[in-house]
């Protein structure tokens, strides 16, 4: 083959690798989180999950952030829509994938916007926008970002109570009968005998 | 007397002498202020920490709304010179006090350091000042500081040293030199530790000395750079790339902010726990990180200053010290004070919240608010 034959051969080469790679998809981080819906208790505002990231680029700094809007929608803004004082930068690695325990929160943003997030049930304050949905929000390099982002949408699950409660309401009357009859047995029985 | 009363009272005197219908804006009376009609300009200096914060808060501050101006084609006279001050009288029909009623002018000089810039302003060599530090014990008790955001200190290594746990008693070994080899540290690889230093007139290494309790440069172990300088704070790039600092066996602290908001300053760095505790905004907001502080903005007391507990600014009532008085306000109200940004068509509080998001900083934690949304630290 020519020389002048192989230039042009690597340099179509290079130029199908190129297109390849181009094509690749931005943004390809995931995140998910554990537990979801994250179950607290009735007065619990504050519960702690595993945030879970694949796909950030390696060893970049990472972002990790509890927004009220997702970032599909046209109008998402970090400085606007995630909490200023809940999210946390854990360090990258080669992976550009870990994870991380994250406290969300369930309420009031902590630092005091109007806008927080809530189980279905919670009454908001006044001024203060529900959210039944919020988001948990992975990116990488600056918070900023929003090539390499990525979200879940996490939710609240109250649950009923504490659990001791429950079976005392029904072993104490059980075990409060059983007595009662105990006692009407022993005393007819002693009364039979006499 | 004062340009708003003046406003004011034109307002007042069109309602009665018209009968109109002008009551909704004499309800907007303008309050007591620093304007005075004139586009004054105003000159920052200090902190590296705060310039990228300070001069994106300018340009709102700068492109806030305010006066009708003066747009007549200048007189060749310099002395007839009214372009862009405010009109007067009956040719001023904005009532807009909840921006830059003058269109004043606010720029922030390149860093040289808090201490300096607070030392400038003290002078008179420029109007306002730049500091990521407290006021000093002495000194500067002509100076108001204004904390209108909070930070975190970090310890930071790179190259393939892995970041890890450092207590506090272990960061002040360290620095005092009592700590000399990696091996020293849970969980890292032998290496003699190599303790870099910091520019004497930053805000950053005089939080770090105070958080030590001695000066962090005094150590026999302590390293500088090639040229025997001590780095700028906050920028790893000097010390990654120094041949006289061992690349794995490092260590600095740096602004939180700036290492989460500028990757080209945080290059390859990775940010250690103190006391087991990640340096974040929400550790940093409630003090349950070890090294954390407020970020200043520093006035003149004859300026700037406020009653306790108010968010009203007093102070000068025109040219740049009224300018000052005026930006310090437009930093510390809070949301429902501000007025909308004309290119934007957020409110000035939305656009500050982006600042503050971009540079990493928080604002200060309503229950650390003294004045407004900051928390006012008057010179001692």
């Amino acid at each position: 083959m020519k020389p002048r034959l192989i230039v042009k051969s690597l340099a179509g080469l290079a130029l199908v690798l190129g297109v390849a790679s181009m094509a690749a998809p931005a943004g390809a981080s995931t995140v998910t989180v554990t537990p979801n819906p994250v179950t607290v208790t009735p007065d619990q505002t504050t519960a702690n999950v595993t945030a879970s990231w694949t796909g950030l680029a390696a060893n970049t700094l990472v972002f990790v952030d509890i927004c009220k809007k997702s970032i599909t929608d046209a109008t998402f803004e970090v400085s606007a829509d995630c909490g200023a004082y809940s999210g946390i930068t854990p360090n990258g690695n080669a992976a550009g994938a870990n994870s991380a325990v994250l406290e969300v929160f369930r309420g009031q943003d902590p630092a005091g916007e109007s806008w927080g997030c809530f189980a279905a049930d919670d009454q908001a304050p006044a001024g203060v926008t529900k959210y039944t949905t919020c988001y948990v929000r992975v990116t990488d390099n600056v918070v900023s970002n929003n090539d390499s982002d990525s979200e879940t949408a996490i939710t609240f699950s109250v649950s009923s109570g504490d659990v001791p409660e429950a079976p005392l309401t029904i072993l104490l009357p059980v075990l409060g009968t059983l007595a009662a009859l105990g006692g009407f047995f022993l005393i007819r029985r002693q009364t039979v005998s006499v | 007397m004062k340009l708003k009363s003046l406003i004011g009272a034109a307002l007042v005197a069109g309602t009665l002498l018209s009968g109109t219908a002008m009551t909704s804006m004499v309800s907007a009376s303008p309050e007591p202020s620093g304007w005075d009609d004139n586009n004054d300009k105003a000159t920052g200096s200090g902190s590296d920490t705060t310039y990228a914060f300070m001069q994106r808060a300018e340009l709102y501050m700068n492109q806030a709304q305010g006066c009708d101006t003066d747009n007549a084609t200048p007189a060749a006279a310099p002395a007839a010179y009214t372009l862009g001050d405010c009109l007067t009288g009956a040719a001023q029909s904005s009532v807009n006090v909840n921006g830059n009623w003058d269109h004043d002018i606010f720029t922030s000089t390149y860093p040289n350091g808090s201490s300096a810039g607070v030392k400038a302003l003290i002078n008179g060599q420029v109007d306002y000042a730049r500091s990521s530090r407290g006021p000093k014990s002495s000194g500067e008790s002509a100076a108001n500081f204004w904390g209108f955001a909070k930070d975190g200190l970090i310890m930071v290594t790179w190259g393939n040293r892995p970041a890890g746990n450092l207590t506090t008693a272990e960061i002040k070994g360290i620095y005092n030199c009592s700590i000399t080899d990696w091996s020293q540290i849970a969980g890292q690889a032998a290496g003699t530790i190599e303790p870099v230093g910091m520019n004497a007139s930053s805000g950053t290494k005089a939080t770090f000395d105070s958080y030590l309790g001695f000066d962090a440069n005094s150590g026999a172990c302590k390293k500088s750079l090639s040229n025997g300088t001590y780095p700028f704070e906050n920028d790893l790039k000097q010390v990654i790339n120094d041949s006289v600092i061992n690349q794995n066996n490092g260590i600095t602290w740096m602004s939180r902010a700036e290492y989460v908001a500028w990757s080209y300053k945080r290059q390859t760095g990775a940010a250690w726990t103190v006391d087991s505790k990640s340096a974040t905004a929400g550790t940093i907001a409630n003090n349950s990180y070890p090294i954390t502080r407020f970020i200043y903005h520093v006035t003149k007391k004859t300026d700037a200053t406020a009653a306790a507990a108010s968010a009203e600014v007093t102070g000068a009532d025109g040219g740049a010290g009224g300018a000052v008085r005026e930006l310090t306000e437009f930093m510390c109200k809070p949301a429902a004070s501000h007025g909308l940004n004309d290119f934007t068509g957020k409110t000035n509080y939305v656009e500050l919240t982006s600042v503050y998001s971009v540079t990493g900083f928080i604002r200060v934690p309503a229950s650390e608010q003294t004045n407004g949304i900051c928390k006012l630290v008057p010179g001692p």
